[in-house]
This record gives C-alpha cells, structure tokens and sequence, in this order.
C-alpha cells in the first residue's frame, strides 16, 4: 500500500499542537496551585516546569514541521526515514541496546537498594540524582551511538 | 549476499537516488546494498526485481555458510 508522503508529517504537526496544548494546561495549572494552595510550591513550580518543556517542545516541532511540508523533497525524505526498512532495523536494534543498559542500571540501584534496606544507611540525595541521571543519559547515548554505528557498517 | 544491482543500475544510467525513489527507500539503503553489508526484506527484493525486470534469484546470490555442507 501506497504510503502518503505528507501523513508523517500531518501526524508530527498534531502530535505538537498536543503537546504545546498539554503543556500550556499544566504551566497554567502549575501557576494556579501556586496562588491557590502557595503550601505546595514543590508540586506547582514541578508542573510549571514540565508544563513550559512540553510546550517549546511541542512548538518547536509545529513550527519546524510546517516548514518541512512547504518542501516537498523534504518531506518525502521525512516520510522515508519513517519507514526505510534499514533505518527502521538500526533503531530497532539502537533501541535494544539502550533498554538493556537501561535495566541494568535499574537492576543495580534495587539490588543496591535492596541490600541497604533496615541497614539504617540514609540516602544520599546527590548521589542519586546523579544515578537518576545516568539512567537517563547513558541508555540515550548507547541508542544515539549505536544507531550512528550501524549506519556505518549496515 | 552479493548481488548486481549496481551493474544494473549503471547500465540503465540511474543513480543510487533513482533507483532509491522507485523502490521508495533511502539512497543509503541502496548503497548498503550494493556494498553486501546489508541484505533486503523479501518485499525490497520484489520491488527491485519488479524495477530492473530481472528474476529475484539473477538479483540475489547466496554464496551460502561455511557450515552449509
């Protein structure tokens, strides 16, 4: 079947007007609670904050999409990274390599975790916003990578 | 696999991108190919046979495992 070029595209272009859509609703939510219950800063700036990332994200994409589907080149070349078989088999294979960094990481703080529990040992909030942040950096690079990799050599 | 998609190709003068837009892959997909470090889905290889009128099997040969035996 036949794929339409400009239904990647179309679908991108939804997909941010939802999320600047979300977004917008949370950064104003986030702001209300702050006037409302100003006890609960934590959870409004928190909401305010996810609220303005998911509405630049979301903008960005309207706004480099609609771009993109003025230029007929372009999106045939968007449509095909969609669905080029090879580019669909390297992410595929990115995306299991950084899941299983991804569990391993995981695995190792519950059975650190696991071990510390009834020990009495307090948790380090440093220490592991830092482990926190390795188990969001380091799954992304090994699927950055591994896809850079592969499109050498496959 | 080895194949012959680039003689092919050449012989009808296309470029990789020609023959990437008729078979509505990428021109690195193509490229791979050509080079043996990448084999086709069996819907690929229909595709290309259909495009240079050639049977899969004169498109495609299998040089086949060293286990094979």
């Amino acid at each position: 079947m036949m794929r339409n070029s400009e239904n990647p595209l179309a679908t991108r272009i939804r997909v941010g007007w939802w999320l600047a859509g979300i977004g917008l609703l949370l950064f104003a939510g986030g702001l209300a609670l702050s006037f409302v219950q100003p006890d609960m800063e934590r959870a409004s700036r928190f909401a305010s904050g996810i609220g303005i990332a998911l509405a630049i994200v979301g903008a960005v994409q309207i706004v480099q999409y609609r771009m993109f589907s003025k230029d007929s080149a372009t999106a045939r070349r968007i449509a095909l990274a969609e669905t080029d078989e090879r580019a669909v088999q390297i992410r595929l294979r990115a995306g299991m390599r950084g899941f299983y960094v991804a569990m391993v990481l995981i695995f190792g703080a519950l059975m650190w975790v696991s071990a510390e529990s009834g020990s009495g040992a307090t948790l380090n909030v440093d220490a592991l916003w830092y482990y926190l942040s390795a188990c969001v950096v380091l799954p992304l690079l090994v699927f950055a990578l591994s896809q850079v990799y592969d499109a050498r050599n496959f | 696999m080895n194949n012959v998609i680039e003689a092919l190709r050449r012989e009808r003068g296309w470029t990789q991108q020609d023959v990437a837009d008729r078979v509505k892959v990428s021109r690195q997909t193509i490229l791979s190919l050509e080079n043996g470090r990448y084999n086709p889905s069996i819907l690929l290889a229909f595709r290309l046979s259909r495009l240079f009128q050639v049977p899969i099997e004169q498109l495609f040969h299998d040089d086949g495992d060293e286990d094979d035996a």
